[in-house]
C-alpha cells in the first residue's frame, strides 16, 4: 500500500506540470492579452510596450514557456499582472475562503443526501420515495445562480435571516492568522465574529450543497436498493434480524465508496469551480478570482491559481484512493 | 421627452428640493456608516495598477493628489497644494503645499514626501518600485524635465513640452500621493496597506470583498460627515439589487437600470440622475472593408434610432449625443446634434450610393455584460432595417479588447468615461500613437494626420480660448469622417437610500465617486 | 374477455412498476414534440420585437408576458428548447462514448495504460470545468457547437472514472474469470459481460449529467458565453432574465420552470430504464 501511495506521489509533479502547461497554452490561444485589457486605461501608449516587455510578452512563445517553467520550478509564481500583488499572497487571501465553503457544502450535501436517500428506501412509502427523487433531481437541474438568487430573495431580502453577501459582516473586527476563519476566530475566542462568519457561510453552502445532495441521495438510494435485494439481506430478514441495523450496516458500507468518490471529485470542482455561487454571493474566493483573471487575461493569476486548485484536487484524490482501499481491500493494487 | 430635457428638469427639481431643504433648515449631520455597493473589489489599491471600479472608488475616497478635479465646472481645485502658479510658457509649475497636513499613518505631508511619491514610477531604486506599473503612464512622467522640492512646502515641476492636462492628471487615482513611511515599510506590497492623505483612511481591507474606511479626523478640509464608509463588492446585478432591497447598502451605481421605475416608488430608496459624462458610441474600423467606406459609416450614423435605443436599451438614462466630446466638456460643439440624428431614408440612400451589394454584411462586436447585449440587438435591428446584414459578435471583456487591439472588429460598441474633466480625456482616443491598437484603426483615415495634429495641439496649447477653438475644429472633423458613431451620453442612475443626503452627481456619474460632503439623516 | 383481463392486469403491473418513468417519458415526449413543432405551435415570431410593449405581464395575448425587448416569452419558450436540449444531449452522448472507451480500456486492461489514462483524467478534472468551458468558448467564440464541445469535454472524465470503477470490480467477478479461462477474447468479454453490467449505472449517471449539462449551459449564458445573442434559448432566457427577477419575474420564471420540468422528466425516464435494465432489480420486481 505504501508502495502504491509512493507511485501516486511520483505522478503528482507530472500532473501539475501537465495542468500548468495546458493553462499556459490555453491562455496564449484565447484571444486578448493582459496589455490589451488595460490599453484604454492608459494614455501614454509607449508605456504599454514597456510593460509588455516587463512581463516578457514580447518574447517568442517558446521562450515565454521556458521562462515560466523555470520560475515555476523555483516556486516563483510571480506578480499578478493586473494588480501587482504577489500570487502567493493572493492564494493566501483567496484559497481559505473557498476551502471553507467547499467543506461546508460537502457536509450539507452529505447529511441531506444520505438522509434523503435512506428515507426514500427505508420508509416504505411511494410518496416519500418520489418526493425525495424529485427533490434530488431538482437540486441537480436548477441553475446555481438561480438557486442562489432565490435563497437570497427568500432568506435575505424577505426574512432577513442571513446576509446577502460576503464572507463576514461589514465592520466586524477580527484578526487574520491562517485566514481560515474557522480556526482564527476560535483561536482568538472571537465569538461575535464567529456567529457572523457562520451566517455568511450558510446560504452559499446550501446553494452548492443542494446540487450535490441530489447526487448523494441518488447514490445512497441505489446502493440501498441493491443491498435490500441482495441474498444475504433477505436471509438476514428471514431470520428476523432487526431491519434497521441491517440496512445501516450493509447499505452504508455499500454506498460509502461511490459517495466518497463523488464528494472527493466535488471537493476538487468546488475549489476552482464555485464561480457562479461565489459571484452571486459576492464571496471572495478562488472562483471569482480565477474568473476575473480569465476575463482580464491576467496570465499569472490564472496560471498560479490553477496550479493550486490542481494540487488540492490531486491530493484530495489520493486521499479518496486511500480511503477506498481501507474500506474495500479488494481494490488494493490491481497488479495485473 | 428627450433625455436632455429630462436631465435638465430633474436637475431643476433637485435644485428646488435643495432650496426647500434649506428652508426647512436641515443641517448636515455627522456620524453613521455608509455602505457603497461596487461591481468589484480589487486585490490591492496600488495606484500603479487598474483594479476595476471598486478599487478606483476606494482610492478616490482615501486618496488625495496635488489637486482635485471639479467635474461640474471643469478645472482643478486645491488638493494637497493650496495654490500653484504656471509660467506663461506653460512649462514651469510651482506648487505651494498646505502647511501642517499629515498622512493617515502620521507621517507629515512635506514637499519631499510628495516628490518621492510622484517619482515612484520612474525610480527603480525606490523599495516600493514594481516593474510594469502601467497606470502611472497617465501622469505624463515622460514629459517631465525635472521635479524638485525646493523647500519643505514648495514643489517645482518643469516640463519638456507644455501640457494643458498636466495639472488635472494629478487629480487622477494614479495621482494620489502615498506616505513615504508606508512606501518604506511595506515596499512593493504598499497597495495592500495604503496610506494617503485623503478624507478617509483604510481600517480594514478584505481583498475581493470589501474595504472599511473611517473618517480622517485630520483631513485638511475638515473631517467628512460620515464616520465610516464601507465599499463592498457585488459582482452580480441581481445580488446588488437584493442587497439594496435588504437595506444592506446605501448607495450604488451598479444596479440594473430596469429597476429604476419600481425603486423610485419605494419607501427607502431614491434614484438620482448623474451628469452626462460618459460617451456611448460605436467605433468603425476604418482600416478595412467595409467601413473604410465613409458612405457606410454615414449610413450607420443615420440608421440609429437613438431615442428608441436610449429608451429601450438604457431605460431612458442617456442624453441624445452630439460628438465625441460631451456637453460639460471644454469646447463642446452643440451643432453635432444635427449630425447624430435618425434618418433611415438618408441611410438607405447612402447605402445605395455606396454601390455595395445589398444587404451589406457587417459584424457588430460588444462585451457580454451590463446593457451592451441589449443595445447591440437594438442597433442590429436598426441597421438591418436600412439594408445591413448584421452578425452579432458577443465577447467576454478579454476577447473584446483582444479583438479590438488586433484590429479585427468591424463595428464595435463601447464607452468612454470622463476620469478628468478635460476634453483631452476623450480626444486622446484619436491620437496617432497607439492607433493600430484602437477601436477605429484611425491611422487609415484620410484626415489621420490632421486629426492627430489637433489632438496634439489640444494639449500643447495652454490658452483656454485657443483650446476651445481647437476642440471645435476637432469635433467638426470627427463628424465629417465619422470613425465613431455616437449613441448617447449616459446619465447613469445613482441609487441611494433616502437617508443619504447631498450626493455628488458629477464625478460620480463618470465613475469617480466623492463622499467628502455626503451625510446621513436618521 | 379473459385475454383482455390478462392484458389489463399486465398493463397494471407494468404501470405500477414504471409509473413515474412512463409519466416522465410522456412529459418529455410532449416537450420534444412542442420543440420540434415550434414553428407551428408558437403564436408569434420569437424574435419579433415590440419596444412599446416591453415587460407586459402575462395576459390573453401574451400567455407568459413579454421580455425586455417586447418579445413574446411564450413563443420564445416554445422555440427555446432547441439549442439547449440539442447541445446538452450531444454533449452528454459524446462524453459518454469517449468516457466509456477510456474507462473500460483502463479498467479492463489495467497496468501502465490504466495509470496513464487515469492521470490524464486527473489533469482534465483538476482543471475547473466551468473555467475550462469559459476558455474553450472564449477561444472558439460563442455558438451552439462550441458550447457543446465545452460542456462535453469537461464531462469525459466523469464517465471515464465511473466506467473504470465498474470495469475494475467486474474483472474480479467469477463469470468474467470463467469466461477468460474458457478462452474468450477481451473484446468478447467486454461486449458480453462488462458493457451490459455497466449500463445501469452509466444510464443513471447520463441522465444526471444531462441535468448538469443543462445547468452548465445556463451558467455559460449567465457569464455571457452561450448561444448566439437573440436566439431564443431557455438557458439564455433565465440567465438574461436573472437581473429582472424583482422587476419582471415572468421573464426568467417560465423558461426556468420548463428547464426544471424537462430535466425531471428525463431523470425519471433514466431511473425507469435503469430499473428495467438492471438484472438484479428486475429479478426482484421492484
Amino acid at each position: 500500500m505504501i508502495g502504491y501511495f509512493l507511485k501516486r506521489l511520483i505522478w503528482l509533479p507530472i500532473v501539475l506540470w501537465a495542468v500548468s502547461s495546458l493553462t499556459f497554452l490555453a491562455l496564449r490561444i484565447v484571444p486578448g492579452n493582459p496589455i490589451q485589457t488595460v490599453q484604454n486605461q492608459v494614455m501614454d501608449k509607449s508605456q504599454l510596450a514597456q510593460v509588455a516587455a516587463v512581463w516578457g510578452l514580447d518574447r517568442p512563445i517558446g521562450e515565454q514557456y521556458l521562462n515560466f517553467l523555470s520560475k515555476l520550478f523555483r516556486g516563483d509564481l510571480g506578480l499578478a499582472m493586473s494588480s501587482g500583488v504577489p500570487i502567493r499572497r493572493m492564494i493566501f487571501e483567496r484559497m481559505p475562503p473557498t476551502i471553507e465553503l467547499a467543506i461546508v457544502s460537502l457536509i450539507i450535501s452529505t447529511v441531506i443526501g444520505v438522509l434523503a436517500g435512506v428515507a426514500s428506501v427505508a420508509i416504505r412509502n411511494r410518496a416519500i420515495d418520489y418526493s425525495v427523487r424529485t427533490a434530488s433531481i431538482l437540486g441537480l437541474s436548477l441553475p446555481l445562480f438561480w438557486v442562489g438568487i432565490m435563497l437570497i430573495i427568500v432568506f435575505s431580502v424577505n426574512l432577513r435571516w442571513a446576509p446577502t453577501s460576503g464572507r463576514i459582516g461589514t465592520g466586524v473586527d477580527y484578526d487574520v492568522i491562517t485566514n481560515f476563519m474557522f480556526f482564527d476566530l476560535i483561536a482568538t475566542g472571537n465569538w461575535a465574529a464567529f456567529g457572523s462568519y457562520l451566517r455568511h457561510l450558510v446560504l452559499p453552502g446550501v446553494t452548492i450543497g443542494l446540487t450535490s445532495a441530489g447526487f448523494v441521495a441518488r447514490l445512497t438510494r441505489s446502493a440501498m436498493l441493491e443491498v435490500m435485494n441482495s441474498d444475504y439481506v433477505r436471509t438476514a430478514r428471514a431470520k428476523g434480524l432487526y431491519e434497521r441495523s441491517v440496512i445501516w450496516k450493509h447499505a452504508m458500507r455499500n454506498a460509502m465508496l461511490p459517495i466518497i468518490t463523488l464528494q472527493g471529485l466535488q471537493f476538487g470542482s468546488i475549489l476552482g469551480g464555485a464561480v457562479i455561487t461565489e459571484r452571486v454571493f459576492s464571496y471572495p474566493g478562488m472562483g471569482t478570482w480565477l474568473l476575473d483573471g480569465i476575463l482580464e487575461r491576467d496570465y499569472s493569476v490564472v496560471q498560479g491559481g490553477i496550479i493550486f486548485v490542481a494540487l488540492a484536487y490531486v491530493l484530495m484524490n489520493m486521499l479518496v484512493d486511500i480511503l477506498y482501499q481501507v474500506i474495500d481491500p479488494r481494490l488494493r493494487h490491481p497488479s495485473r | 421627452m428627450s433625455r436632455l430635457g429630462l436631465f435638465r428638469s430633474t436637475f431643476v427639481i433637485l435644485l428646488l428640493l435643495l432650496s426647500l431643504g434649506a428652508a426647512s433648515a436641515e443641517d448636515p449631520q455627522y456620524g453613521g456608516t455608509l455602505v457603497f455597493g461596487a461591481e468589484s473589489m480589487g486585490d490591492s489599491f496600488d495606484i500603479g495598477f487598474w483594479h476595476g471600479f471598486g478599487g478606483v472608488h476606494v482610492i478616490d475616497t482615501i486618496g488625495e493628489g496635488l489637486v482635485r478635479a471639479d467635474f461640474e465646472n471643469g478645472g482643478a481645485l486645491p488638493g494637497l497644494a493650496e495654490s500653484w502658479e504656471i509660467s506663461d510658457d506653460g512649462l514651469v509649475y510651482t506648487f505651494h503645499i498646505r502647511e501642517g497636513m499629515s498622512f493617515h499613518d502620521g507621517a507629515p505631508v512635506t514637499a519631499a514626501a510628495i516628490v518621492r511619491s510622484m517619482k515612484r514610477p520612474i525610480n527603480p531604486e525606490d523599495p516600493s518600485y514594481i516593474e510594469g506599473m502601467y497606470m502611472y503612464g497617465n501622469q505624463g512622467t515622460g514629459n517631465w524635465e525635472s521635479l524638485e522640492a525646493v523647500d519643505d512646502l514648495t514643489i517645482v515641476l518643469t516640463l519638456k513640452q507644455p501640457n494643458a492636462t498636466q495639472l488635472l492628471v494629478f487629480s487622477r487615482p494614479d495621482g494620489v500621493i502615498i506616505s513615504p513611511k508606508a512606501l518604506d515599510e511595506y515596499g512593493t506590497e504598499v497597495g495592500l496597506n495604503m496610506s494617503a492623505a485623503g478624507p478617509f483612511k483604510i481600517e480594514r481591507f478584505v481583498p475581493g470583498q470589501e474595504a472599511v474606511l473611517v473618517a480622517n479626523e485630520d483631513y485638511w478640509a475638515g473631517r467628512p460627515y460620515v464616520d465610516q464608509v464601507v465599499i463592498r463588492a457585488f459582482p452580480d446585478e441581481a445580488a446588488i439589487l437584493a442587497a439594496l432591497e435588504a437595506g444592506e447598502i446605501d448607495m450604488t451605481l451598479y444596479a440594473p437600470f430596469t429597476s429604476v421605475p419600481r425603486l423610485q416608488n419605494s419607501d427607502n430608496i431614491r434614484v438620482e440622475v448623474g451628469a452626462p459624462l460618459v460617451d456611448l458610441f460605436a467605433g468603425a474600423n476604418v482600416a478595412q472593408a467595409p467601413f473604410d467606406n465613409l458612405l457606410l459609416r454615414q449610413a450607420v450614423n443615420y440608421a440609429l434610432d437613438r431615442e428608441t435605443l436610449i429608451e429601450a436599451g438604457l431605460n431612458g438614462f442617456a442624453e441624445m449625443p452630439a460628438s465625441l466630446l460631451g456637453p460639460l466638456d471644454l469646447g463642446f460643439d452643440e451643432s453635432g446634434r444635427d449630425v447624430s440624428v435618425y434618418d433611415p431614408e438618408r441611410a438607405k440612400a447612402l447605402l445605395a450610393e455606396s454601390g455595395m451589394e445589398m444587404p451589406v454584411a457587417i459584424e457588430l462586436a460588444y462585451e457580454n455584460n451590463r446593457f451592451w447585449p441589449q443595445l447591440a440587438e437594438l442597433i442590429a435591428a436598426d441597421l438591418e432595417a436600412v439594408g445591413f446584414d448584421v452578425t452579432l459578435d458577443r465577447l467576454d471583456a478579454g476577447s473584446f479588447w483582444g479583438k479590438v487591439g488586433d484590429g479585427q472588429t468591424q463595428l464595435s460598441i463601447n464607452q468612454r468615461s470622463t476620469f478628468v474633466p478635460d476634453p483631452h480625456d476623450k480626444a486622446i482616443l484619436m491620437a496617432r500613437a497607439g492607433a493600430e491598437g484602437s477601436q477605429t484603426q484611425h491611422q487609415a483615415l484620410d484626415a489621420a494626420d490632421e486629426i492627430d495634429a489637433l489632438v496634439s495641439a489640444g494639449i500643447s496649447t495652454v490658452d483656454t480660448m485657443e483650446r476651445e477653438a481647437i476642440y471645435q475644429e476637432f469635433q467638426a472633423l470627427m463628424l465629417d469622417q465619422l470613425p465613431y458613431i455616437y449613441i448617447g451620453y449616459l446619465t447613469p442612475p445613482i441609487f441611494v437610500s433616502k437617508r443619504v443626503q447631498n450626493v455628488e452627481t458629477f464625478g460620480t456619474a463618470g465613475g469617480r465617486i466623492n463622499l467628502r460632503e455626503v451625510w446621513l439623516s436618521e | 374477455m379473459g385475454a383482455d383481463k390478462g392484458i389489463r392486469a399486465r398493463i397494471g403491473v407494468f404501470w405500477r412498476r414504471y409509473d413515474i418513468a412512463l409519466l416522465g417519458g410522456a412529459i418529455f415526449a410532449f416537450i420534444l414534440l412542442i420543440t420540434l413543432l415550434a414553428p407551428v405551435v408558437a403564436p408569434y415570431d420569437p424574435m419579433a420585437r415590440n419596444i412599446k410593449n416591453r415587460f407586459a405581464t402575462p395576459s390573453a395575448e401574451n400567455a407568459f408576458g413579454t421580455d425586455q425587448l417586447g418579445r413574446d416569452v411564450f413563443s420564445r419558450v416554445i422555440y427555446g428548447g432547441r439549442p439547449i436540449l440539442g447541445a446538452s444531449f450531444a454533449a452528454v452522448i459524446c462524453a459518454l462514448a469517449a468516457g466509456v472507451v477510456i474507462g473500460v480500456s483502463g479498467g479492463y486492461l489495467g497496468g501502465r495504460l490504466d495509470t496513464a489514462l487515469m492521470r490524464l483524467m486527473d489533469v482534465m478534472l483538476s482543471f475547473p470545468s466551468i473555467l475550462l468551458a469559459i476558455l474553450i468558448v472564449a477561444t472558439l467564440g460563442v455558438g451552439l457547437l462550441n458550447v457543446t464541445v465545452a460542456i462535453g469535454f469537461a464531462m469525459v472524465p466523469v464517465f471515464a472514472r465511473l466506467a473504470r470503477s465498474v470495469a475494475i470490480t467486474l474483472v474480479y467477478e467469477e463469470y468474467v474469470a470463467a469466461a477468460r479461462s474458457l478462452g474468450a477474447s477481451d473484446l468478447h468479454i467486454i461486449r458480453n459481460h462488462i458493457l451490459p453490467n455497466m449500463l445501469p449505472p452509466i444510464i443513471v449517471q447520463a441522465s444526471a449529467m444531462l441535468a448538469v449539462a443543462i445547468g452548465t449551459a445556463s451558467a455559460l449564458n449567465f457569464i455571457g458565453l452561450g448561444v448566439e445573442p437573440g436566439t431564443p434559448d431557455w438557458g439564455m432566457m433565465v440567465a438574461e432574465g436573472q437581473r429582472l427577477i424583482f422587476d419582471a419575474p415572468h421573464v426568467p420564471l417560465f423558461p426556468g420552470l420548463v428547464i426544471t420540468i424537462t430535466v425531471l422528466s428525463v431523470n425519471y425516464m433514466g431511473d425507469g430504464l435503469r430499473d428495467h435494465l438492471d438484472p438484479k432489480l428486475r429479478r426482484q420486481g421492484i
